[in-house]
């Protein structure tokens, strides 16, 4: 090893590696943005407005029962004839419901858990963590089981076990950003000028930690469709005419082997989705946290 | 003297989405075998490029060697590849850093990573490793080197990581040794044993040494030959003696003279306007023309080269006859100029402001989870202290000494342990939180790091109206009103108000600062190493801006630095402290041409003067700085003390009055 090896260890490589990687992204980023707004745009649409967007009525049976995918059905029917692609668009509503929903439900309680926790200190800090740590240490998917088996399943119950299932990471993300933010020294410039404790957290604090929070609660939806599909498909879901996104695939668990497309299709959209809004989350780190982006 | 390095023509670019960025233009810098050569700059005069590319580490920073060429005893680095250069790094050039501690691996210990590079470069056993190792660092001066050996980074001071870089670098016996502001993260009493080092070992193993600093100071102590950059060229170089005492370059001129005139008495500090441009837009013709007094049509046209001027001594200016003169007439006046003896000029003793009256401040030590810990930090110790209304009292000392604690305590960043401070009559600790709102109007505070004490996502206008957000209600109007003539009055144009702060530079953002700390007439400002960050030229603007201010609004300042020209400059009275302690406390001119405490002179002692007749020097004894918790018995000082005796070990020394309005506590004052 060097002198220099042993002074400027990892460095410069890092800088090459990281211009190469943003010389050679920019151009595919740009396309995979552009195609990822499309996919939400599309699921936001047909959430709103369904009627506009389907093929067929949602509860409208049609002779051909478990048929494939064809100009008439465009990805198929079930078993009851329903079409495949019209009951995916009506299921939107529910699927993002539940992830905004959950989302706001889960943002919430871990944001201010985590600003008080970060701002106060002391031990109400540590009890607020013991408890957050608690509750990271049971799987979100497991617990959100719990709740939606305990209180039994509807709408909105469905929201209250997914959002509580991820406010620990909130409260985590927060605490830290916090703390960060507390120690710059325009903190105490603040205090000196004689700023309230108010002051301080509405006007400097909550402003700043709002980036990554936004950023996490942006990606975070795409995780809460993917809880939230995950209860259906165990059956502790909502139950309705119309099947949400979850229901529908583990509906067509049993005529896998004969109508793969009942299955398929509503999996291709959960996936759809969920990488669409993790791409967009990306993006909007990169815009809103200008330091991250070199 | 042959010539190890010579740099001819070199240019250095920056690869920007915008295409080439010129950093540094065609420059030629030369070393001889066994000489020191100074580059001296402000920053982002290109200084620190320029050393980097002769490691060819510019390739790594996404910059390349444009054009020109690097000779380094008969080869051309600008065209050897990355892999040939691996055999000159470390081997024939060694490089050290400002910040050591980001140098080393933190999870190896000093042994292997020495070992580790002598192991690279010579053809040795492990065993044998291992003893060189230990010689290293006895030759880089290091106490208890068996010890070290065995240590972690992170267990060492800054002074001593850095003999250690220095003794990595040595490994291998460089030809020449590049060091990169080697001695600017440290204290004034530490920088002066490193560079003291680095001359040593120069003169013993005969290496050239490369040394980049902002420092004027530090390049006088040491170098052989001074070049000065401004801008991405070279201006000036010559023999350091002579460029000195007869510069010829204006900029250089007033970079001299800005320095010099903290020890005038004169009405304000000598400034140059404005600052340095940014790459992007550097001014046609000459780069300093803008700033520049001897400006004439030519300068804004052609750009000036390097010339012969005297003997070794080139300039590259068109009109240095002219400027040599007015230096020349400036030095002489300069030396007819009487100091006063501000004694009597000092501001009455009679209206107290601020009374600190033994007041302690410790922080305990964070033990494990199942025990606590009794250690405590004691970051200030029984300090008293007071502050007269009108009056700017400095307070000097180096890192850990407790100033910045101190401070802190004053304006209720942190509780003090023990003690009372007292603000205008009121004791601040016992009022309500109405009343100490009301207090804090009248208290304000400036730090170091102007950007950082900003909210970056604020637009100017709304970093200085904050103050008026919180304690008064005006319109929208008449608080821009307010905030505009406020701007005006720190000399910032007011029609920069929309921007944020990023579109500033340092100097402006900290009138920024200064600008929310007066906006409410208050009558005391905290001023936390407010300067220290600021190149010289700004530096010496924002002290000017200060000194008005004080006039001009009745302000009463506690001025926190480690720079003892600022402090002696700015200052009625100055306080010394170290290890929490104060020390002494005297007027300014009488602690520095007087000093009673044996720390004080030897703070002075090691402070690079700008005279190169007067070598800085460590009176102090070679041992590092105790740590705070293990706190020295008897005296604090002692263990570095030459004077220190028996009494001084044991019984702790009281701060009293040795002469008129001078204390100092020490069992025998000088
Ligand atoms: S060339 Fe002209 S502008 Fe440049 S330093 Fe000389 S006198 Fe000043
Ligand atoms: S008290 Fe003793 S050890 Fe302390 S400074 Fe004075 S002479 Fe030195």
């Amino acid at each position: 090893m060097s002198v220099k090896s042993i002074a400027t260890p990892v460095q410069p490589l890092r800088i090459k590696r990281r211009a190469e990687r943003r010389f050679r992204s920019v151009k595919s980023r740009h396309v995979l943005l552009a195609l990822s707004v499309s996919v939400l745009l599309f699921i936001l649409f047909s959430a709103v407005a369904p009627g506009w967007m389907a093929s067929h009525s949602p509860t409208e049976m049609s002779e051909s029962i478990l048929a494939s995918p064809s100009a008439g059905h465009l990805l198929g029917t079930d078993q009851y004839g329903r079409d495949i692609y019209s009951l995916l668009v009506y299921g939107s509503r529910q699927s993002l419901l539940i992830g905004v929903g959950s989302v706001l439900i889960g943002g919430l309680l871990g944001s201010v858990l985590g600003l008080t926790a970060g701002y106060r200190g002391g031990w109400l800090d540590s009890l607020i963590m013991r408890f957050v740590d608690m509750m990271m240490t049971i799987p979100g998917i497991l617990f959100a089981i719990l709740i939606s088996a305990t209180l039994g399943p509807s709408l909105k119950n469905m929201i209250l076990a997914v959002g509580l299932s991820t406010f620990p990471g909130y409260a985590r993300m927060m605490r830290s950003q916090v703390l960060s933010i507390k120690s710059a020294p325009f903190i105490d410039a603040a205090s000196t000028i004689g700023a309230s404790h108010f002051m301080i957290l509405r006007r400097h604090i909550v402003p700043n930690c709002l980036p990554p929070l936004i950023v996490m609660a942006t990606i975070g939806t795409g995780t809460a469709v993917l809880i939230s599909t995950g209860l259906s498909f165990l059956g502790l879901g909502v139950i309705r005419e119309i099947p949400d996104w979850g229901y529908l695939l583990s509906l067509g668990r049993s005529y896998i082997s004969v109508a793969w497309w009942i299955s398929l299709f509503p999996g291709i959209f959960i996936s759809f989705l969920v990488i669409s809004i993790n791409l967009l989350g990306d993006e909007l780190r990169n815009l809103l946290e200008p330091r991250s982006r070199r | 003297m042959g010539t190890l390095l010579k740099l001819n023509q070199v240019s250095i670019d920056f690869n920007t989405r915008q295409g080439p960025l010129r950093a540094v233009h065609h420059i030629n810098l030369e070393i001889g075998t066994g000489e020191i050569v100074c580059l001296v700059g402000e920053s982002g005069s290109g200084k620190t490029i320029t050393s980097l590319s002769i490691m060819r580490l510019t390739d790594y920073e996404g910059a390349v060697i444009s054009s020109g060429e690097l000779m380094f005893d008969g080869h051309n680095l600008a065209s050897l590849s990355q892999k040939e250069m691996q055999e000159l790094r470390g081997k024939r050039i060694g490089m050290i850093f400002q910040n050591p501690m980001n140098a080393l691996d933190p999870l190896f210990t000093i042994e292997s990573q020495l070992v580790d590079s002598i192991l690279t470069h010579r053809r040795v056993t492990k065993p044998e490793a291992r003893k060189l190792a230990l010689e290293l660092l006895q030759k880089v001066g290091i106490t208890e080197p068996e010890m070290r050996l065995k240590q972690y980074p992170f267990e060492l001071s800054g002074g001593m990581l850095q003999r250690v870089m220095i003794a990595i670098a040595l490994s291998c016996d460089p030809e020449l040794l590049i060091a990169d502001e080697p001695t600017t993260a440290l204290d004034v009493t530490i920088q002066m044993q490193i560079l003291q080092l680095i001359r040593e070992l120069k003169d013993t193993l005969g290496m050239s040494v490369l040394l980049i600093t902002h420092d004027f100071g530090v390049a006088i102590e040491m170098a052989d030959r001074i070049a000065v950059m401004y801008a991405g060229a070279i201006v000036e170089q010559g023999p350091a003696r002579k460029l000195i005492t007869a510069p010829e370059h204006p900029y250089t001129q007033g970079l001299i003279r800005s320095v010099q005139s903290y020890h005038s008495h004169s009405e304000g500090l000598y400034t140059i306007p404005g600052s340095i441009p940014p790459l992007q837009e550097l001014p046609t013709g000459c780069r300093f023309h803008p700033r520049c007094a001897f400006a004439s049509e030519r300068c804004r046209q052609e750009e000036p080269v390097l010339a012969l001027t005297r003997e070794q001594h080139q300039v590259a200016c068109w009109n240095t006859a002219e400027a040599g003169q007015a230096f020349a007439e400036y030095a002489t006046h300069k030396e007819t100029a009487a100091p006063i003896n501000n004694l009597a000029a000092l501001p009455a003793e009679d209206d107290l402001l601020v009374d600190i009256q033994q007041v302690t401040k410790t922080f305990p030590l964070r033990g494990s989870l199942f025990r606590r810990s009794k250690k405590a930090v004691h970051a200030v110790d029984n300090v008293s202290l007071r502050i007269y209304r009108r009056e700017t009292l400095g307070l000097v000392g180096e890192s850990g000494c407790g100033k910045t604690t101190l401070g802190r305590l004053l304006v209720q960043l942190e509780k003090p342990t023990a003690g009372t401070i007292t603000f205008d009559g009121q004791d601040v600790s016992s009022l309500s939180d109405r009343e100490w709102k009301e207090l804090r109007r009248r208290m304000q505070v400036v730090f170091q790091d102007p950007a950082g004490s900003m909210n970056e996502r604020w637009r100017i206008s709304e970093v200085i109206a904050e103050p008026l957000h919180v304690h008064i209600d005006l319109n929208e109007q008449d608080r821009m009103a307010r905030v505009k003539e406020t701007m005006k009055l720190v000399g910032l144009n007011p029609d920069w108000h929309t921007k944020y702060p990023h579109e500033l530079s340092g100097g402006q953002l900290q009138r920024v600062c200064i600008a929310r700390a007066i906006i409410l007439k208050p009558s005391f400002i905290l001023l936390d190493e407010a300067v220290s960050a600021l190149d010289i030229s700004i530096q010496s603007q924002i002290v000017n801006l200060l000194k008005d201010l004080q006039r001009e609004l009745g302000l009463t300042y506690l001025f926190i630095t480690h720079g003892l020209d600022v402090v002696r400059y700015i200052s009625d009275r100055i306080g010394v402290m170290y290890l929490g302690k104060l020390m002494e406390l005297a007027p300014a001119e009488e602690l520095f041409t007087r000093p009673a405490h044996h720390y004080t002179r030897a703070l002075l002692d090691a402070n690079p003067s700008m005279d190169p007749d007067h070598h800085a020097q460590s009176s102090i004894s070679d041992i590092e700085l105790p740590s705070p918790i293990h706190l020295p018995t008897g005296c604090r000082f002692h263990t570095r003390c030459p004077a220190a005796t028996e009494r001084c070990r044991t019984e702790q020394p009281e701060l009293r009055e040795i002469r008129d309005r001078h204390w100092a506590a020490c069992h025998h004052p000088l």
